[in-house]
């Protein structure tokens, strides 16, 4: 169903599902089928293409948001994907709330997409970010979010897994604390949709942004969820046409919210093949696709903590979606490399988060992250290249595995 | 052909011989400990060609008109690679090293994936070692380059 196709003469098994996982038929065919029947502008004409087209996306809309269990349609913003999410955000938090001397906490197991936007944000408005430290178990220190929360931040921002160790944080228990502090919560929820994130409205979160491509949908299409008292108080990020009301020159009124902050032409393409991505797993079942990656998760960790010379990052209470490994002293690098002669996509280096590496004490970490189109046959696959790897490693006079444990 | 490259169809042709790639690319592990120790003064951020997979050290010198250098990486695979830019600019003309053609490590059939600028492989890594070849050229007498030339 979901063609991994041949490189090099290997039969490809794709393991790199947290940057993006492959599309499969139904996804396809609503793309064309856009693109052969559909495509108009949308909000612009009075004629049947056009009403059909701006109804598809909203049909899209409201099934975005029974997806993610939002209230409303009119929380749910089409973004690029999640770094134009976050970046909106915090360009519209930091116009409406951010002030000198404000803060900001972020975590130090962050992607990269919900570090920067932050920090430039704050250097803009004069308000500071601060990091939620890490423990050496690879989860968040409780504790320490806890004294940070207790300088009334006015905002948490933080991933619901992490994309590096897979942790799993814990939003309900988190979200509810920072609540109390009054800090509103932000959730980067990139890497958790396929596995098992409970709906925004029993999390409670404030904002939440996720993007298509990592839940089998197209790229360059996203969203950012956000509550409808937040996203009212928030001017537009971005001008243009789509997202004007009326425009007396020089007086300008915007239009409600959602659409105030998608100003030009939506991804419309996108947009369809992201419905049809979350009908897709809708049909296949989340709940059997986390339970799924889940149990492939496990098996892979089994397997690859008994290899002597490999190192499985983090042991956190709970993870999802992805492992990292360690193989010293081979970098990731050549493991990478090596696998990618072997048929094996894995993802290599700093994944984008470099203070996480930092906290680690290493320079970049090899991921697998399984979907629910991979098998354990798959896996034992790897496992077999990784061992050759090791031993060639080793007949080359490497000391995997001898002095590093 | 010049010695540039023919030092770079040897490489090649050696290579072809492997078989597949993932021969090449182990044969290449095996290299790495070809490599010449490279001083840890040499290690310093100035010298650094830093990228997200790797990171590679340079520190070029000219002695006699001839190009030398050391490096070093902290991945395998390119330490080997290392190894063999050494075998094709080292101990070479400098102004051979600063014009010279390089391009083994470009060969579809088992090099190509280092050719990414955006991961400052080895095309970026050969680049700068000639900007520094070009730059101790510039630096040459015009009586040393008319020696180094006879």
């Amino acid at each position: 169903m979901i063609a991994q196709g041949e490189c090099g003469g290997h039969p490809v098994v794709y393991l790199d599902n947290a940057a993006t996982t492959q599309c499969p038929r139904p996804v396809l065919w609503a793309l064309e089928n856009y693109w052969l029947e559909q495509h108009a502008n949308v909000h612009r004409g009075v004629y049947c293409r056009s009403s059909q087209a701006t109804m598809a996306m909203e049909e899209t809309r409201q099934h975005t948001a029974e997806f993610l269990g939002a209230a409303s349609a009119r929380e749910i913003v089409f973004t690029h994907g999640t770094t134009d999410g976050l970046n909106l955000l915090a360009s519209a938090f930091g116009d409406a709330v951010l002030r000198p001397g404000d803060l900001v906490l972020a975590t130090e197991m962050e992607h990269n997409s919900n570090l920067l936007p932050w920090l430039e944000v704050c250097r803009r408005s004069g308000a500071v970010v601060e990091l939620v430290p890490v423990t050496d178990a690879g989860e968040l220190d409780q504790e320490a979010l806890d004294r940070l929360l207790e300088q009334k931040p006015k905002l948490l921002t933080l991933c619901a897994v992490s994309n590096v160790l897979g942790t799993v944080n814990p939003l309900k228990d988190i979200i509810p604390r920072a609540h109390a502090a009054g800090t509103a919560v932000a959730v980067d929820a990139a890497q958790a949709l396929r596995h098992g994130l409970p709906a925004v409205t029993d999390l409670d979160c404030d904002f939440l942004c996720f993007s298509g491509h990592k839940l089998m949908g197209p790229t360059g299409i996203g969203v950012l969820y956000g509550k409808e008292e937040w996203l009212e108080r928030f001017g537009p990020a971005c001008f243009g046409g789509g997202m004007v009301k009326e425009l007396d020159w020089p007086d300008v009124t915007y239009e409600e919210i959602p659409g105030r902050f998608e100003a030009g032409t939506p991804n419309l393409s996108g947009i369809a093949g992201l419905g049809a991505a979350l009908e897709y797993l809708q049909a296949v079942g989340r709940k059997r696709i986390a339970a799924y990656e889940g149990e492939l998760l496990r098996y892979a960790a089994e397997k690859l903590r008994a290899i002597p010379g490999i190192r499985v990052l983090g042991d956190p209470a709970r993870r999802a979606g992805v492992l990292s490994l360690d193989l010293p002293p081979l970098s990731a690098y050549d493991a990478a490399m090596l696998l990618d002669k072997k048929g094996f996509a894995l993802r290599s280096g700093r994944q984008c988060a470099d203070l996480l590496h930092r906290r680690l004490g290493l320079s970049g970490s090899l991921r697998l992250s399984p979907a629910f189109y991979n098998t354990r046959e798959e896996l034992d696959a790897l496992c077999q290249a990784l061992e050759e790897i090791l031993s060639v490693s080793r007949r080359a006079g490497i000391p995997v595995g001898e002095s590093h444990g | 052909m010049d010695e540039i490259a023919a030092e770079q169809e040897t490489i090649l042709e050696e290579f072809r011989q492997l078989g597949d790639a993932f021969a090449c690319y182990s044969y290449l592990l095996g290299l790495a400990g070809l490599l010449p120790p490279c001083p840890d003064e040499v290690k310093v951020p100035e010298n650094a060609v830093a990228g997200c997979q790797s990171h590679v050290w340079l520190h070029a010198w000219a002695e006699n008109d001839r190009f030398h250098f050391r490096a070093d990486s902290d991945t395998y695979i390119l330490k080997g690679m290392l190894y063999l830019l050494m075998n094709v600019l080292d101990d070479r003309p400098l102004k051979a090293a600063a014009k010279g053609k390089l391009y083994f490590w470009k060969d579809p059939l088992l090099l190509g994936s280092f050719d990414d600028h955006r991961q400052k492989g080895l095309g970026y890594v050969a680049a700068a070692l000639q900007k520094q070849a070009e730059e101790l050229l510039g630096q040459e007498s015009p009586a040393d380059r008319e020696a180094a030339e006879k």
